[in-house]
């Protein structure tokens, strides 16, 4: 596949996962509701809803424009659909607060990371301009998440979220993106003019994401994060490989 | 591609200041009172608020609100460059 190729496939997969976030976001408004969670925060969750439709047609577009054929990863409408593994408590309010970890803290976060990087890497283009203005959308639905779970834990006792957060980050993270790929990124420069994080940044990029951005925010909250240390520890991608060909296990 | 360098200032950009939000933050319908708050805040020294990198014309009052007070806290957190507020 070459780069044109697979910046598209990027660019359609994206498309895709803004479309269930905004599902998500959806989701997640009917639940404040229910809750009767501040109005200001449900007006921020339906800014998000609003962005995440905007981000999909930017990305799909941007798919098309590469090449891609349709510019959604799944056209035919099918939805990648997992089984929360909180979906079976009882307490509505612990999965209300399960979701917005999943979806704002780590979700979120991790695109807001990605997406600062990238535009790091293009700011005086065209696409730059588009990563900026999705990136400030992303900074805002991280920090909704964050907002969220400061404003629980003075309420509510949090420390149930941390049975979780190895399952919410292994559902989060596809393997098949950090691990090394048959592909031949040749230019990765021209790959970062389109947009997309060739997979020798991708680790690193995410390993610097879990350990200096969301583990200390979890611990911020009094929330413990050796479970999720010990899944980030056994992925065989936590091992980053660095430009200059260096090996090096991300330290925790 | 110094990855470590952006992503290091997530961390303020999206955990701390978001406790704006949670204390009950600034929001685009608290208009009269950002800009209040503005008004008191630029009457201080810019020099304290002078490295929010990049002035973005398409932020809205309640972001450089935000970016204000994160700034304040003694660091360049924004992740935009160069120089903001002159």
């Amino acid at each position: 596949m070459n780069n044109k190729k697979i910046s598209a496939s990027t660019w359609a997969q994206r498309a895709q996962a803004e479309l269930g976030a905004q599902k998500r976001f959806q989701h997640l408004i009917k639940e404040f509701v229910d809750h009767k969670i501040k109005p200001k925060i449900i007006r921020l969750a339906v800014e998000a809803y609003n962005d995440e439709r905007k981000h999909a047609l930017i990305c799909a577009d941007i798919a098309r424009n590469l090449g891609h054929e349709t510019g959604y990863e799944l056209p035919d409408g099918s939805e990648r659909s997992f089984v929360k593994p909180w979906a079976h408590l009882k307490d509505s309010r612990k999965k209300l607060v399960l979701d917005m970890v999943f979806m704002c803290c780590i979700t979120e976060t991790i695109n807001a990371s990605l997406l600062n990087t990238l535009y790091a890497y293009s700011k005086k283009s065209e696409l730059g301009k588009i990563l900026n203005q999705i990136f400030k959308d992303e900074v805002k639905h991280g920090k909704l998440g964050w907002a969220f779970l400061s404003a629980e834990s003075k309420i509510n006792s949090c420390g149930y979220i941390s049975e979780y957060l190895p399952e919410m980050f292994e559902l989060a993270i596809n393997d098949d993106l950090l691990l090394p790929i048959v592909t031949h990124e040749a230019n990765q420069s021209d790959l970062l003019k389109k947009g997309v994080l060739p997979v020798s940044y991708r680790r690193e990029q995410f390993n610097e994401t879990f350990i200096t951005v969301i583990l200390p925010a979890f611990n911020k909250f009094n929330i413990d994060t050796r479970g999720a240390k010990s899944w980030h520890q056994n992925k065989k991608w936590a091992k980053t490989t660095r430009l200059d060909g260096s090996n090096k296990r991300a330290s925790l | 591609m110094n990855i470590k360098t952006n992503v290091k200032k997530m961390f303020k950009v999206l955990v701390l200041s978001s406790s704006l939000i949670a204390a009950g933050g600034l929001q685009a319908e608290d208009k009269k009172e950002c800009e209040l708050e503005l008004r008191n805040k630029l009457k201080t020294p810019l020099k304290s608020v002078s490295c929010l990198d990049e002035y973005d014309k398409d932020m809205t009052l309640a972001e450089i609100l935000d970016a204000i007070e994160v700034k304040e806290e003694g660091q360049c957190l924004t992740p935009f460059c160069n120089c903001w507020l002159g």
